[in-house]
């Protein structure tokens, strides 16, 4: 009987942990002392609900929305879930619009899913803006997003001198389902297949966002391909568990790994030289343009009425970084942050 | 590796020599005790007295006071009236160990047995032998020493296992009731006091623990049986006592009285007692 | 059940066992763990078999690869063994990914922290604010568990949440950098005798545990708290104290792991260890150790973790696709412990006792 109880609350709590999961890590971020000196006599409140806040991505793409909230005196409310999980997001996209934002914005973790929550604030008058991920259909007032085809381009060159356009490249991916992520591989293998045809690219391998498993994920590839040349890690954590592998099987030398994003894992291990090359999006400029998007129309509306929906798309701005490059200032403008102060303060000039 | 020291009473000392004292000498006697839960009358005036060597069989309905009565000599609950005495005098007990220290355990309807774990390392719980080396340090136990000891406990009570060192589920219903009056037997150098030693069992196995229970007196303790299971415990039985109503309706040696007066006393025809014999 | 039996104690044919009579053939076989465990890692060396004839070239059954998985293995055994102690008191802790991960952070900080006065040091220290990290974590469970009685898969849950909350504010949700990659050629992914240390300390782990289960008084007071609680109680046991101490012991191992983790990759995990408290909890139980308490089964803790481990390198190497992985494994975990249900009518009836 006391067995039967305890399964009985083994389900209630796990329920209600997803629950309180899913609606976890709400912070209000932008200071509400700061004067309000632009806009109407009422502060905008824009809400922002980002993929994964406890990613350094996003806490950059925070940092950009911060202060161009703080530059266009509103109120921004940041929040989103601390686990990859397109459900969780959405609970918390909801969550957040019965606050009765005037203005959203959202970095998406899937392209879909998110219609049914986005489309009825639009509706109402509400701009929900995007950031680093399109929707399908195109339900939001407009999304800034990484330009993956020239920065897949230059991977593709950087991988074929790293390669010499032979042997077999391995990918180590995020988690299945993933938008976000997969648009960092599934446009590079056709590109990689046309322009070398004689390197082998292995499907592609996950690792629920955990360097372990990414490590123990890329050890195993070691030892299945002899001539493997190329670990293609498509963010941080997996960066960081490649490199470990790689460090451990003392296969530096003949094995290289490229990744996608700028961490600062990423910087260390470009500067270790554990890394060949790594692709830094603009999160930074990514929240301040879409900040900026949302409320631009707020005010440029003061009479409401629906928000037409626009598959309309800015390109944000990415770059190659490798060891040679990594400490320029150019460079820098590219590595994202672990916590918001200033360092790349002002580089939204578009 | 921390370990929290919670060292029991070492119980009894090493040689557990059972006959201690003369038989019949008293271990323990309850006078007029009562006890009422709220408005609820448990126990009323009663008396009675443990024996060495001596087996009391504890009858009555239910709810007529017989658990309470023993949780009052075993520690368990505080009696509001009349008191405990042994021969060094009257005496409190407020906890299951507290009678222990007396010398008198309790052998629990449940039987109390870890069910993984072996017949030693249940004999033994709370009370393990540690290594006389250095790894006596780290808590480290001397199986062997508890196993000796263990089966010279279980043979003087003359029970049979394959081995002290299988798991308890492993043995019979029986065999569990065994261990676990061995085990009180073990730490005991006064009284024992049985919950419903038969309840449980069939009757090949009843059968067994009652010459158990005999044997254990035979040994020098008291011991205090209380059971539905008239018939048989009568046989085993030296003094029997009768509750009803939280009072004692019937204490007599079990030589002058039949089966039938139990049960007549028990449901409350003991003003017949005597005129049928 | 019992009174179906039909032997007695006195009808019992065996002779009275003595101390020195060499114990029965059930009781040798609990002592090497289960048969759980030895079917388990019967499963375990068919799969290496099976994994080493379809690998090209059998390259997994390499040394590299057995180091490979040996490194895998550490943090997942040691988080099994933890949770070992307490499924064998009865209890259960589903925070350990969270202390692992909290404890990795605390003693990353310290280490960057201290990194100027020489990394031994600040490596030294780091480690102790793990284990420290981890202890605490344990405490409170155990606190929360012994005297507010919350049970402990509620209370684990709350604190899995509270720890994993503290471990993101402490770092603003972005992993630690500039921890000392020296670190990781000198202790999270160094070779000792070809063998990587974490599974050294993993192995060391699991053989200290194995031998305070069989042979300590404490390890014995929590396999009776997990088998009877009432019984442990009556017998004079301080189950608060001993619940305390447990919950303890198994923090300050996912704390020990949090260090493994922290020096192999330089840097801390944060949203990596969702899963690892559950993986460990799966691991001890596949091997046969009981979700109720009171039978715990080291040797199955390590074939259990081995199985997992196996599964997941071995299907990488011979090349099977990520999606058709997922399918895999949970056919041989269905096979593995099938396998053992029929081999052992003794589990099965346990099984159905409890």
């Amino acid at each position: 009987m006391l067995k039967k109880a305890h399964v009985g609350a083994a389900l209630a709590a796990l329920a209600l942990a997803s629950t309180m999961a899913a609606c976890g890590s709400s912070s209000s971020s932008s200071s509400d002392s700061s004067s309000s000196s632009s806009g109407g006599s009422k502060k905008l409140n824009v809400a922002f609900v980002a993929a994964l806040v406890n990613d350094s991505y996003f806490v950059t793409i925070k940092c950009g929305a911060q202060d161009e909230a703080k530059t266009l005196g509103v109120n921004l409310k940041w929040t989103g879930p601390t686990q990859n999980d397109v459900a969780k997001e959405i609970s918390a996209f909801s969550a957040a619009s019965i606050t009765n934002p005037d203005a959203m914005v959202l970095a998406p973790f899937s392209n879909t899913g998110f219609g049914g929550a986005v489309r009825p604030l639009m509706k109402k008058g509400i701009p929900v803006a995007l950031s680093g991920e399109t929707l399908d259909p195109p339900d939001g007032l407009i999304t800034y997003i990484t330009d993956f085809l020239s920065g897949g381009n230059s991977l593709v060159d950087e991988i074929g001198r790293l390669t010499g356009g032979t042997g077999t490249m391995a990918i180590v991916a995020d988690t299945t389902g993933n938008k976000t992520d997969s648009d960092r591989y599934t446009g590079l293998v056709p590109l990689l297949k046309q322009r070398y045809p004689n390197l082998k690219v292995l499907s592609p391998q996950y690792s629920q966002n955990s360097s372990a498993r990414a490590a123990s994920v890329t050890a195993s590839l070691i030892q299945a391909n002899p001539d493997l040349k190329l670990v293609y890690t498509t963010s941080g954590p997996e960066a960081v568990g490649g490199a470990s592998a790689i460090a451990a099987a003392k296969a530096g030398d003949r094995i290289k790994q490229i990744s996608f994003d700028s961490s600062p894992q990423q910087i260390t291990l470009l500067k270790e030289g554990k890394l060949a090359a790594t692709m830094a999006q603009s999160p930074y400029l990514s929240g301040q343009l879409s900040v900026r998007a949302a409320v631009d129309y707020v005010r440029a509306h003061p009479k409401g009425g629906p928000v037409p929906s626009s598959a309309r798309i800015a390109n944000t701005p990415t770059m190659l970084l490798t060891p040679a490059n990594v400490n320029t200032t150019e460079a820098k403008r590219y590595q994202y942050l672990t916590q918001c102060g200033g360092t790349q303060g002002g580089s939204a000039t578009s | 590796m921390s370990q929290p020291s919670d060292d029991t009473p070492d119980g009894p000392p090493d040689e557990h020599v059972l006959v201690r004292s003369a038989p019949g000498e008293p271990v323990i006697s309850a006078h007029g005790i009562g006890k009422s839960y709220g408005h609820v009358r448990a126990l009323h005036d009663v008396s009675l007295e443990l024996r060495r060597g001596e087996v009391v069989a504890l009858f009555g309905d239910n709810g007529a006071g017989k658990s309470t009565l023993t949780k009052c000599m075993c520690g368990v609950v505080t009696p509001d009236e009349g008191h405990l005495e042994t021969p060094a005098g009257p005496i409190e007990l407020h906890s299951i160990r507290d009678a222990e220290a007396l010398g008198i355990t309790t052998v629990h309807q449940d039987l109390a047995l870890a069910p993984d774990l072996s017949v030693l390392e249940n004999m033994f719980l709370g009370r393990e032998v540690l290594a006389t080396d250095w790894r006596r340090l780290l808590g480290v136990v001397s199986r062997r020493e508890m196993a000796d000891r263990a089966d010279a406990a279980l043979s003087e009570l003359r029970i049979n296992l394959p081995s002290v060192r299988i798991p308890v589920s492993d043995l019979s219903g029986g065999q569990k009731q065994a261990v676990a009056v061995a085990r009180a037997a073990m730490w005991s150098n006064a009284g024992i006091l049985m919950d419903e030693p038969t309840a449980a069992l069939g009757t090949t196995q009843s059968d067994i623990v009652c010459e158990l229970i005999r044997s254990t007196a035979d040994r020098g303790l008291a011991v205090m049986v209380i059971s539905h299971d008239i018939p048989r415990i009568l046989d085993v039985a030296d003094q029997v006592v009768v509750l009803r109503h939280g009072t004692v309706a019937m204490a007599r040696p079990s030589s002058e009285i039949s089966r039938r007066d139990v049960v007549d006393a028990m449901v409350g025809y003991h003003e017949h007692v005597g005129g049928h014999r | 059940m019992s009174s179906a039996d039909s032997t007695t104690a006195a009808e019992q044919p065996t002779t009275s066992s003595s101390g020195s009579a060499p114990p029965a053939l059930p009781a040798r076989l609990r002592a090497l763990g289960s048969t759980t465990a030895l079917w388990i890692f019967v499963v375990d060396i068919l799969l290496v078999l099976l994994f080493g004839a379809l690998s090209e070239n059998g390259s997994f059954l390499t040394a590299s690869s057995f180091r490979v998985l040996g490194l895998d293995a550490a943090e997942a055994l040691i988080l099994a063994v933890g949770i070992s102690l307490l499924l064998g008191a009865g209890e259960i802790d589903l925070s350990l990914g969270a202390g692992l991960l909290l404890s990795s952070v605390f003693g990353g900080k310290v280490i960057i922290a201290l990194a100027g006065s020489g990394t031994a040091v600040a490596a030294i220290i780091g480690l102790f604010a793990c284990l420290g990290t981890g202890a605490a974590i344990g405490l409170v469970n155990g606190l929360v568990v012994t005297k507010l009685r919350v049970t402990s898969l509620i209370a684990t849950l709350a604190t899995m949440g509270i720890a994993t909350g503290i471990a993101n504010i402490a770092t603003s949700g972005t992993d630690l950098s500039d921890i000392p990659a020296s670190l990781q050629d000198d202790f999270g992914i160094r070779n000792l005798i070809g063998i990587p240390l974490p599974a050294f300390i993993a192995l060391a782990l699991w053989l200290v545990t194995w031998i305070l289960f069989r042979s300590t008084r404490f390890g014995l007071r929590l396999l009776a708290l997990g088998s009877n609680r009432g019984a442990a109680e009556r017998s004079g046991l301080k189950v608060d104290a001993h619940l305390i101490a447990a919950f303890m012991l198994v923090g300050a191992m996912a704390g020990l792991a949090g260090f493994i983790d922290l020096t192999r990759f330089a840097t801390t995990n944060l949203a990596g260890h969702q899963n690892d408290g559950l993986a460990a909890i799966t691991a001890a139980v596949i091997g046969g150790t009981s979700l109720y308490g009171g039978r715990v089964s080291l040797g199955g803790v390590l074939a259990g973790t081995l199985l997992a481990v196996i599964l997941q390198d071995g299907l990488v190497v011979i090349g099977l696709s990520a999606f058709y992985q997922l399918i895999a494994v949970g056919v041989v975990l269905i096979a593995a412990v099938n396998l053992d249900q029929r081999r052992t009518p003794g589990g099965l009836r346990l099984r159905l006792r409890r």
